[in-house]
């Protein structure tokens, strides 16, 4: 990792708190509002999406899975089965702001931030896209309140 | 071409585990003669699942005793057989970039019905690159890519640009996906699954089967790879990627998303559609995807359609290892110069409009477009050249 | 309670005699009013009362995967199971209920 990235991200241009053990569905409805200043306007092939994700799709899962062991598999409810996946987020504020260029989603979030940061600029710097949105995202878990915090990356600087 | 696309990257070093091969060769073998994987297994009735047709290795739980480690099994395997062909140990500095849909989705599922109490974060998709880290004794940067079933594409993009911009000296990078029944619950549910087998672009296709399965790639600059004697097996030359952000499970129907990404690789590379010859298709067998896709191609290659092959028909859709697994044939075709079948494809649909290949076809190839994409309309397109030195 | 688990979706029955999903299936009126509050809840936008007969797709412009959960709740409900091959029939809530009604009866 080059010097230039090693300090740490700027302060985001959004951070919010995130309910204790919500599903994925319901946190990331509850933050759009609070990214709609951030993310309003950039709808368009050339906005990209770059999530780093602690633990996305982990609730959704284990409530999917025991809810089909009530009903028995072979009856289960497919509703939450996409938002057992960890880029379920990325996906739904893509819908959501109609992102529609590049998306990505890391996992392992702090030691990722960074790297996601510098491909965010190898991505503007490269023309790949026009504008980047990364997004920082942990979801409540076990009584514990989540947060999320976003950046739009800067087309200059390292 | 940007002058960073300039730099160009190879494929050193293959490994596969897949339910028709644990090797490429094996692999490449049983596809040419049209083989699939797919078959019924009755553990899978007997538990009550609806969808009880798959393709899974069925002999693959001796190297993987810990059931809820299956997925750290694949890539391990993988990984080793990578490792070894390409002719030298990692280099130290080297990272490690894997793709996965669900990670070990074996410890979820008993989690949640309370057989296991283990803490999940040691099992998700970063677990398969700490695994491979550790096995190898690489210190350079790591990335779980978690972009669901063109997780494969993702990770071997990642090493690519991190190769590129000098942020490594090498790479281990694919895609790893152990058998879910989540995802056999989730994707039976919700009516994804075929009626019987897979058949891609075929006219009575009916949906998709899922797979199992890992794919491991060495990837180097092409300079390094030659000075030490390597031998490149392809040349990844862009990731193209583009987003539908229009519903959660569904392509956009006239595939313009799918079309985007195909048209991004193609456009970093410098390259015209009408040069593509062979696009290994997503080609998942679902209506709606496969509809989408022909689409796609139809409209970014007009009446010049490339070859077009898939390989979900003989391997199922193995979900976060697929496009890896994929990426495989694509490698192993061009150095055959030749595309494989693509099984479960017998009639045309009149709707797609895709003849995909019905049987082994000798051609001349140099470039191979490797289409993935995934739920939430996340669309990937990976541009492979036939390797030559250029003057 | 029996469980008849021949998964072949051409001739699917998974049927457990369950008294109240049974006497449930049994009253059309009740039918209808359970799916017309689930897919309300699948889809708020939906206004608060529509024909039985409205299409689904073309009436009310729900998507493919407004109906497999729709369905998915129903089975739950009624304890049965809507093989693959029905579904392109299940046009609206009429067609649903009345197909409901002819596979979850005791």
């Amino acid at each position: 990792m080059t010097a230039s990235v090693a300090h740490a991200l700027p302060a985001p241009a959004v951070a919010l708190v995130l309910p204790a053990d919500a599903l994925e569905r319901e946190a990331l409805a509850g933050a759009f509002d609070g990214l709609a200043a951030l993310m309003d306007g950039a709808a368009g092939p050339a906005s990209a999406l770059f999530v780093v994700a602690d633990n996305a799709g982990r609730a959704s899962a284990l409530k999917f899975w025991a809810d089909a062991q009530r009903s028995g598999v072979g009856l289960a409810n497919p509703d939450l089965f996409p938002w057992c996946l960890a880029n379920s987020p990325g996906a739904a504020l893509s819908r959501r702001f109609g992102l529609a260029g590049p998306n990505v989603t890391w996992l392992d979030g702090p030691a990722v931030l960074a790297q996601a940061w510098q491909a965010a600029h190898d991505l503007l710097r490269s023309g790949r896209a026009g504008r980047v949105f990364l997004v920082a995202l942990r979801l409540g878990q076990d009584g514990q309140a989540g947060a999320l915090r976003a950046w739009e990356v800067p087309a200059q600087g390292g | 071409m940007t002058p960073a696309a300039s730099v160009r990257i190879v494929i050193t070093g293959m490994g596969v585990v897949a339910p028709l091969g644990r090797t490429p060769e094996a692999l490449w073998g049983r596809l040419l003669r049209g083989d699939s994987a797919a078959c019924d297994w009755p553990d899978l009735l007997a538990q009550g699942y609806r969808g009880t047709r798959a393709a899974r290795l069925d002999d693959f739980d001796d190297q993987a005793p810990d059931p809820l480690r299956r997925g750290r099994a694949l890539a391990l395997a993988a990984a080793a057989q990578a490792v070894a062909r390409c002719g030298a140990p990692l280099d130290a500095a080297a990272a490690v970039c894997v793709g996965s849909t669900l990670g070990e989705s074996a410890a979820f599922e008993a989690v949640a019905e309370g057989r296991a109490t283990v803490d999940l974060a040691d099992y998700g998709v970063a677990s398969f690159t700490a695994a491979l880290h550790a096995r190898h004794a690489c210190e350079g940067p790591t990335q779980s890519l978690a972009t669901a079933c063109a997780a494969g594409n993702y990770a071997v993009g990642a090493a690519m640009d991190l190769l590129r911009a000098g942020r490594t000296p090498q790479a281990l990078a694919g895609g790893v996906e152990p058998f879910s029944r989540l995802a056999l619950v989730g994707f039976s549910r919700s009516r994804a699954m075929a009626q019987r087998d897979c058949q891609p672009f075929d006219a009575r296709r009916s949906g998709m089967l899922l797979g199992e399965g890992a794919a491991m790639f060495v990837l180097e600059r092409a300079d390094t790879a030659l000075a030490r004697g390597a031998r490149p097996l392809a040349e990844v030359v862009a990731l193209g990627l583009s987003c539908d952000a229009g519903h959660p499970t569904a392509p956009l129907g006239d595939g313009s998303g799918m079309r985007r990404a195909m048209r991004a690789a193609l456009d970093q590379a410098g390259v015209a559609a009408a040069d593509v010859d062979w696009v290994n298709a997503h080609g998942s067998g679902t209506r709606a995807s496969d509809a989408a896709e022909a689409r796609a191609l139809r409209d970014l290659f007009g009446e010049r359609l490339p070859a077009v092959s898939g390989s979900k028909g003989a391997l199922g859709h193995a979900l976060g290892a697929s496009s890896a697994l994929e990426l495989a044939i694509c490698v192993l075709g061009l150095g055959a110069q030749t595309v494989p079948p693509t099984a479960g494809h017998a009639e045309v649909d009149a709707e797609c409009g895709i003849a995909c290949t019905r049987a082994p076809e000798a051609r001349a190839l140099t470039w191979v477009l490797n289409n993935a994409f995934a739920f939430g309309g996340l669309n990937s397109a990976l541009l492979l050249r036939r390797w030559e030195a250029l003057p | 309670m029996t469980d008849c688990t021949t998964f072949d979706d051409a001739v699917v029955r998974t049927v457990r005699s369950d008294e109240a999903a049974a006497a449930a299936a049994n009253d059309r009126a009740g039918v209808l009013a359970f799916l017309r509050d689930e897919l309300r809840t699948i889809r708020p936008t939906l206004p608060a009362t529509w024909p039985d007969e409205a299409e689904f797709r073309y009436d009310l412009g729900l998507d493919s995967l407004d109906l497999v959960e729709l369905v998915a709740r129903a089975e739950q409900r009624f304890q049965c199971y809507v093989a693959d091959a029905d579904l392109p029939g299940l046009v609206s809530l009429a067609a649903m209920a009345d197909h409901l009604l002819g596979i979850a009866a005791p």
